[in-house]
């Protein structure tokens, strides 16, 4: 056993302790949180410029759609 | 195993080739510069570059690669797709490739040298080119395989037809020729998979007949080896048999590799570079992401099928092949023909353009003709696509005599040594003004250097021969290699630039992340195309 597998090992070992229900809350966490960000961007980053953006033009609805059926999937499987 | 095609089959996959022809011909029509060559003169559209990074992302082989991997393993294949890709492609939609658009650049090895300097220019775009012009002959020799196990057909003749076929639309149309033949190809390739998924999915009495089928299969598995039931799990624990434990896809895939590959791999950018406006790259990747919720479904999914079907398989890769020779009809199986062709074709032209770009931009202009005219561009940009893809086919060939010897996921891996410490790079000099050129450049080799050594210490000879027990406990720890070639490359970056000097402003103007106004187009310090 090198140095490396002690740490390697000790990491492992944490690890193992996580419970999947926080990995879980974890990964979905990431999501929800990655879409509050977009949510939060200035509007000139999210539309186009130019003449009034249409609904469909408006990249946070999109993300927020993305991101929605992410959190789903990760609930569910 | 093979299923006789016919002539419904034949008429509808010569349909498809000759669609693509038409499109790919029809676009190189216009062809007048380099510019339209590699980034074709910055005029996609957002919907057609959505398309096309879906379809260079899936492969042929990825196809049958990963419907074996959920017959192998189960569904925890699928964070590939989903939480390997979606958040990577939201951030970069945002954050990085409109950084990349603004400043004009061609290539990310470009971008780099603007940001940093010649060496980490050099450095990663041999890296890529390498990669990228030996994955060509990967691909081309695995999907002709492929189509011999399914079809019958002989992989020589194979090779050489679908390389004939995308080298001609390459060569005559450049990006805007693959990105609109992409399309077709997505759209033929999510046909296709899905008509085996409906197909595949009816035959077993439905979805609740195939989850408690899958569960049988399983329950008898386990109740033998004493395993969790992991088949349709997307995370799971640590100590699983399979390659895909939840630390290895959050801090690996989610955190590295997958920001790695949506961020900084040439051919999934540049069609973003070639998009129409700033506007239009963030819809383009937005939409991507959003179709890439759908992609598992039809690709893992009929994985678990093949399992609920055939679970004695001995081989997890001929899963796939298996249920469609089961499962689909005649004139179906021509449209699963069709996808498959679409999904290799659209994953070897995407390629083939960037490893040409790469080849003409930082190697030709940037070494041997700084001045180089346009049209002088447009014509090494074409020689460049030949001689890739004579080199592929060839590569094709050479891999065909290595068979067995795992040379695939040696590849694979390969990819996996540098794009840890490649992101690193990246993030620091995007979002950190601090970094150094000297320090990127030596974070880079350390990065690398770190991935190599653990791959090398993890090979069964070599710890033998040293008396070590294996560094990790898992089949294919590639996952990991990226992690610790990015946590390595991520500190020697940060130490050796707070001890060498400081970047000027003007240099960095428009090359980091703003939070803020935007530096307008043209305020970085680009140079022009064709000086």
């Amino acid at each position: 056993m090198t140095p490396l597998h002690h740490i390697g090992e000790a990491l492992r070992q944490a690890l193992l302790h996580v419970p999947l229900g926080f990995v879980r809350a974890l990964f979905v966490a990431l999501l929800v949180g990655l879409a509050i960000w977009v949510a939060c961007l200035p509007r000139a980053q999210t539309t186009p410029d130019g003449a009034k953006p249409k609904l469909s033009q408006n990249l946070k609805m999109w993300t927020a759609i993305t991101l929605g059926i992410q959190v789903v999937i990760y609930l569910l499987l | 195993m093979s299923s006789a095609l016919s002539v419904l089959d034949y008429s509808i996959v010569a349909a498809y080739l000759v669609g693509t022809l038409v499109i790919g011909l029809w676009i190189g029509r216009r062809l007048k510069t380099g510019k339209d060559f590699f980034l074709a003169g910055r005029s996609l559209p957002w919907w057609a570059v959505g398309f096309s990074l879906v379809a260079t992302d899936i492969g042929g082989t990825d196809i049958i690669g990963v419907g074996g991997a959920a017959y192998a393993h189960g569904l925890a294949v699928g964070n590939f797709e989903w939480i390997g890709c979606i958040p990577a492609m939201i951030i970069a939609a945002f954050v990085f490739i409109p950084i990349f658009w603004r400043a004009g650049v061609s290539t990310i090895p470009e971008f780099l040298e603007r940001r940093f300097d010649a060496r980490i220019r050099v450095a990663l775009a041999t890296c890529w080119l390498i990669f990228m012009a030996c994955n060509i002959g990967i691909m081309l020799f695995a999907s002709a395989k492929m189509m011999g196990v399914l079809f019958g057909w002989p992989v020589s003749l194979s090779v050489l037809v679908t390389a004939a076929l995308v080298g001609v639309y390459c060569t005559t149309g450049g990006l805007a020729a693959v990105v609109y033949t992409d399309v077709l190809q997505c759209i033929v390739m999510i046909a296709g998979c899905l008509l085996v998924l409906v197909l595949g999915t009816m035959d077993l009495g439905g979805v609740s007949g195939l989850i408690a089928r899958v569960r049988e299969v399983e329950a008898a598995r386990g109740a033998a080896a004493g395993a969790a039931l992991e088949h349709t799990a997307l995370i799971l624990p640590v100590d699983t048999k399979s390659p895909f434990p939840w630390t290895g896809i959050l801090f690996g895939l989610t955190l590295v590799l997958g920001p790695a590959y949506w961020i900084g791999n040439q051919a999934i950018v540049q069609r973003a570079l070639g998009a129409k406006s700033e506007f239009e790259v963030k819809a383009a990747y937005v939409f991507g992401a959003l179709m890439k919720n759908l992609i598992p479904i039809i690709v893992a999914v009929p994985g678990l099928i093949a399992l609920a079907k055939f679970p004695e398989l001995r081989e997890a890769d001929s899963a796939f092949p298996t249920l469609v020779s089961h499962v689909l009809p005649s004139g179906a199986r021509g449209l699963f023909l069709a996808a498959f062709l679409a999904a290799l074709m659209s994953s070897v032209d995407s390629y083939l353009n960037s490893a040409a770009t790469l080849v003409t931009t930082d190697f030709y202009q940037r070494f041997f003709r700084r001045a180089a005219s346009d049209e002088s561009l447009l014509r090494v940009g074409r020689i460049a696509t030949v001689l890739l893809l004579g080199w592929g086919i060839g590569f094709a060939f050479f891999v065909a005599g290595l068979e067995g010897t795992g040379i695939y996921a040696i590849f694979q891996t390969l990819m996996a040594f540098f794009q840890g410490p490649a992101l690193a790079v990246l993030l620091a000099g995007l979002l950190w003004r601090r970094a150094t050129s000297t320090g990127a450049f030596i974070a880079f080799l350390s990065g690398l250097v770190m991935s190599v050594a653990l791959f090398t210490l993890n090979q069964e000879a070599i710890y033998r021969q040293l008396h070590w027990k294996p560094l990790f406990k898992i089949s294919e720890p590639y996952l990991y290699f990226s992690v610790w070639g990015f946590v390595t490359a991520v500190l020697v970056l940060f130490i050796v630039s707070l001890l060498t000097p400081a970047e000027s402003a003007e240099k960095l103007r428009g090359l980091i992340f703003e939070r803020g106004p935007k530096t307008p187009p043209g305020a970085a310090p680009t140079k022009e195309f064709t000086s």
